[in-house]
This record gives C-alpha cells, sequence and structure tokens, in this order.
C-alpha cells in the first residue's frame, strides 16, 4: 500500500461523504421546510365602506367583478341617467293619470248625482239602468288602472332596486381601489399588531384631491393611526376619482369613511 | 422580486449571484480537498504509528542487526522508522569496512545520515498539514465573504420596494448565509485535523529522535569495543 493508492482511497471515501452529506440536507431540508414557509399570504386590507355595508350582503355575486372599465362605467351611466329620465316621465304620467281619472270620477260621480236627481224627478227606469251599466263600466275601468298602475310601480321599484345595486358595486370598487392605494403607501410601525383598527374620514374633492383626513376612531395605538393619516396624505390625490359620475361621488366619496384593520402582519 | 423563490437548498443555491455562486464551489472543492488530506494523513500516520511499535519490538528483541537489516532488504517499501536504521547501519557497515576510519569519523558519519533520513521522515509524517492549516483559517473568510455579497445584493434589491416586510429580505439572507455555512463546514474539520495531526506528528518525531539516539548509542558501544579489542 503506497502513497498513490493511499490518496486514490481517501479521495473516494472523502467524495463519498460529501455526497452522503449534500444527500442528507437535501432530504431533511425538504422534508422540514417544505410545506409551511412556501405559501406566502396574499396582502389586502379589509377596507369597508361603513355605510355601504346592508348592501353589500344583498348583492355578493356581483361584488367580484369590481374591475373599473371606463367604457361600460360610461355605459352604465348613460343607462342609469336614462333610466332616472324615464322614471321621472313615468311618475308624471302616473300623476297625470291619476289626476285625470280623479277628475273623471268628480265628473261622473256629479253627473251621476244629476242623473238620479233626473231620475228622481222624471222617474224613468230606463235612464237608471243606464247609470248603473256606466257605474259599472268606470268601476271595471278604475279597477283595470290601479292593477296596471301596481305593475308599474313593482317594476319602477325593481328597475330602482337594480340601479341602486350598480351604485353600490361601483362604489366597493372605487373604495376597494383606494384602499388598496393607501395600503401600498402605508408603513406601520412596530407597534402595530393584529387586530387593530382606525377609521379614518377622509375629505375628497372630485379632482381625487384629499382635502383632509382625520381619525374618527382610534385604534389605541397613536403611532398606529398616524401612520394610516400619513400614508393618506402621502397619496394626496387619487387620480382614479377624476372619471367617477358626480352624483356618485356627492353621494359617497366627499366624506368617505374607511375601516382599516392589517390582517396581513405576522405579529 | 420572483415569488415563487424556491427554499430548498438547492433553490436557495441556484438563485444566488454568481460571486456567491463561485465562493460556494470553492468552499465546497476545499473541504472534499482537506477531507482527502484528513483520510490520508490519518491512514500515513497510524500506519507509521503501527510500523513503529512494530519495529522497535523486533529491534529490542535481541535479533542480530545484520540480520535485520537483510530482512528489509528486498522490498523496497520501507517506510518510518525502519530508513532511520537502514540508513544508520549501511553508513555504519561502509565506513567500518574501510578501515583507515577511526571510531568518532564513524560516529559522526552514522549520526549525520540518521539526521538525514529523520529529516526525510519528518517531512513525510507533516505533508498537507499546512494546507489544511490554511484551509481552516481562510475558509471561513471566503463564506463571509459570499455572505456579505449576498447580503448587499439583497439590501440592493430591498431599496426598490415600497413596504419592506420580512418576506422580501430573508429569502435573500438566507441564500447569503449558506456561503458561511459552508465555510464554517469546510473549516471546523480542518482545525481539528489539524491540531490532531500535528500533534501526532510531533510525537512520532520525538519517538524517532530517540530511536535514532539508542541506536546510536549501540553503534558507538560497538565501534568502541572493537577499537579496544583491536
Amino acid at each position: 500500500m503506497n502513497n498513490q493508492s493511499q490518496f486514490v482511497i481517501a479521495a473516494i471515501v472523502s467524495v463519498f461523504l460529501h455526497a452522503l452529506l449534500l444527500a442528507g440536507i437535501t432530504l431533511g431540508w425538504e422534508s422540514t421546510s417544505d410545506p409551511t414557509p412556501r405559501v406566502f399570504k396574499p396582502r389586502y386590507v379589509e377596507a369597508k365602506l361603513v355605510e355601504l355595508k346592508a348592501q353589500d350582503t344583498k348583492a355578493p355575486a356581483q361584488k367580484k367583478n369590481n374591475v373599473i372599465d371606463l367604457t361600460k362605467k360610461r355605459e352604465l351611466e348613460q343607462q342609469r341617467a336614462e333610466a332616472a329620465k324615464r322614471a321621472k316621465e313615468e311618475a308624471a304620467r302616473q300623476r297625470r293619470v291619476e289626476r285625470e281619472r280623479k277628475a273623471k270620477a268628480e265628473a261622473k260621480k256629479k253627473r251621476d248625482q244629476e242623473a238620479e236627481r233626473k231620475r228622481q224627478q222624471a222617474l224613468e227606469a230606463k235612464r237608471r239602468a243606464e247609470a248603473d251599466a256606466a257605474k259599472a263600466k268606470a268601476e271595471r275601468e278604475r279597477q283595470e288602472r290601479i292593477a296596471e298602475e301596481r305593475l308599474d310601480d313593482a317594476m319602477r321599484k325593481e328597475e330602482q332596486q337594480r340601479q341602486a345595486q350598480l351604485a353600490a358595486q361601483q362604489t366597493q370598487s372605487y373604495v376597494n381601489m383606494i384602499s388598496s392605494r393607501i395600503e401600498q403607501n402605508w408603513s406601520r410601525p412596530p407597534s402595530a399588531r393584529r387586530g387593530m383598527k382606525v377609521e379614518l374620514l377622509i375629505q375628497l374633492v372630485p379632482t381625487g384631491q384629499v382635502v383632509n383626513v382625520t381619525v374618527v376612531r382610534s385604534s389605541g395605538n397613536a403611532a398606529f393611526d398616524r401612520s394610516a393619516e400619513q400614508a393618506v396624505r402621502r397619496i394626496d390625490r387619487f387620480s382614479e376619482l377624476r372619471n367617477m359620475p358626480p352624483t356618485l361621488f356627492e353621494e359617497n366619496f366627499r366624506q368617505l369613511k374607511l375601516v382599516f384593520d392589517p390582517k396581513d402582519l405576522r405579529l | 422580486m420572483p415569488n415563487e423563490h424556491s427554499l430548498s437548498i438547492w433553490g436557495l443555491i441556484a438563485n444566488a449571484s454568481l460571486l456567491v455562486q463561485l465562493v460556494m464551489a470553492i468552499l465546497f472543492l476545499a473541504s472534499v480537498v482537506s477531507w482527502v488530506m484528513i483520510i490520508q494523513r490519518g491512514m500515513y500516520q497510524s500506519r507509521a504509528r503501527a510500523k513503529f511499535l512494530a519495529f522497535e519490538k523486533k529491534f529490542w528483541s535481541g535479533i542480530d542487526l545484520n540480520q535485520l537489516y537483510r530482512q528489509s532488504n528486498g522490498n523496497n517499501a520501507v517506510d518510518g522508522v525502519e530508513n532511520i536504521f537502514r540508513a544508520g547501519f549501511k553508513e555504519f557497515m561502509r565506513l567500518r569496512s574501510q578501515s583507515s576510519a577511526d571510531s568518532d569519523a564513524v560516529m559522526e558519519g552514522c549520526q549525520r545520515a540518521m539526521r538525514v533520513a529523520l529529516a526525510r521522515e519528518e517531512e513525510k509524517l507533516e505533508t498537507n498539514l499546512p494546507f489544511l492549516a490554511s484551509v481552516a483559517s481562510v475558509s471561513p473568510y471566503i463564506g463571509l465573504f459570499g455572505t456579505v455579497w449576498g447580503i448587499m445584493n439583497s439590501f440592493r434589491g430591498l431599496a426598490n420596494v415600497h413596504q419592506a416586510t420580512l418576506a422580501t429580505v430573508a429569502p435573500g439572507i438566507s441564500e447569503a448565509l449558506v456561503a458561511t455555512a459552508m465555510g464554517l463546514f469546510a473549516a471546523i474539520p480542518a482545525v481539528l485535523a489539524y491540531n490532531r495531526f500535528s500533534a501526532r506528528a510531533e510525537s512520532m518525531e520525538n519517538h524517532y529522535q530517540t530511536f535514532a539516539e539508542e541506536f546510536s548509542s549501540i553503534l558507538h558501544r560497538q565501534v568502541h569495543s572493537k577499537q579496544v579489542s583491536s
């Protein structure tokens, strides 16, 4: 056994040892740390518009596709405007019809009374029968009209509800957008803990510019509140709001209340 | 930021920058080579020790020195303490065959020859130990360098991210720390082996020296007894 063979043996043993070690590390590593840390939690804020909570529950299915499509939005807006106009016209018509009907009914009544008087005066059976027939006819007409009106009313109500749903959807999507922007810009203090909630009142103008931010309900941690406020101030302008229909803006966004509770914190 | 960062060790190594990968490769190679040295040294030194014990036993068993010399004449794979014996005895025989040499010259020649053989044996015992020493001292630094470089890169990447979470930094740092781990992995066995083998080599050298002294005293006795008798 000379030096050469010794070296060969040593080299083989050494390489074998290293291969064994690598295999061990690979297997051990995989089995211990594979399942948990690969799941990166998606980051999201659970921001809810406080006033819209009730309506949110009504339309849970449609809430999902809250992607802002400008053309679609414009279309919707048009539709909405048309529908509103239609509704108004419908209401006016209804009122007119009602008035007419009332006037007619009154006139008829008067006529009837007169006829009665005449009949009493003239005691003519024929006229009386006629008047009765007319009365019955009027009654029938009235019934029909009431039914029609009811149908119309129901339709109108449904239309209104649909409009409201649409508006709520849009609002929700805008709110989601705003809250995600804030979330991106939000650098939370180290003292932030899961379960902290801060409610902010954001005052906006139609250009999307933030006019004022105030903390409505504190989380109990001043640094946390301040950081949320800072995040909104840093964004300064939500340029997406420029394309929003003004009625929607006036309804919801001039004074926007948002609740922030970071659920993605690993603390 | 690559989100589907594979956190297995291969993923970490594959995602590291080129320099860090180079550092890792160097360290791995250093580890392999140092283990080759460690195993080879261990085998050689234990064999030398066994041989020394066996030879010493034979030497003090009262065997005739001429016979002992001739026994190992045939095989050329003579190693360790036997080399010293053979060098000294060969020189002794040669000088004694020249009748002109006086006893002091013979002794001096024998001792010189044994010193030379001893130096060779010492050298054999200590080969590759400097390599182990340098692996032991340098590989942590190389690993540290790789780590610092990796962390530097990872922080530079962090500068572009708005919100720094642990998840954005952690893969880079973990990947960089692999280099330090490998450096330590190469260094620790090298340190242990260097200490052990240098201590063993020293003790073997002491044994050899002692043997050389003893053998020269025997030769000395022989030379002088001959002088007295002649």
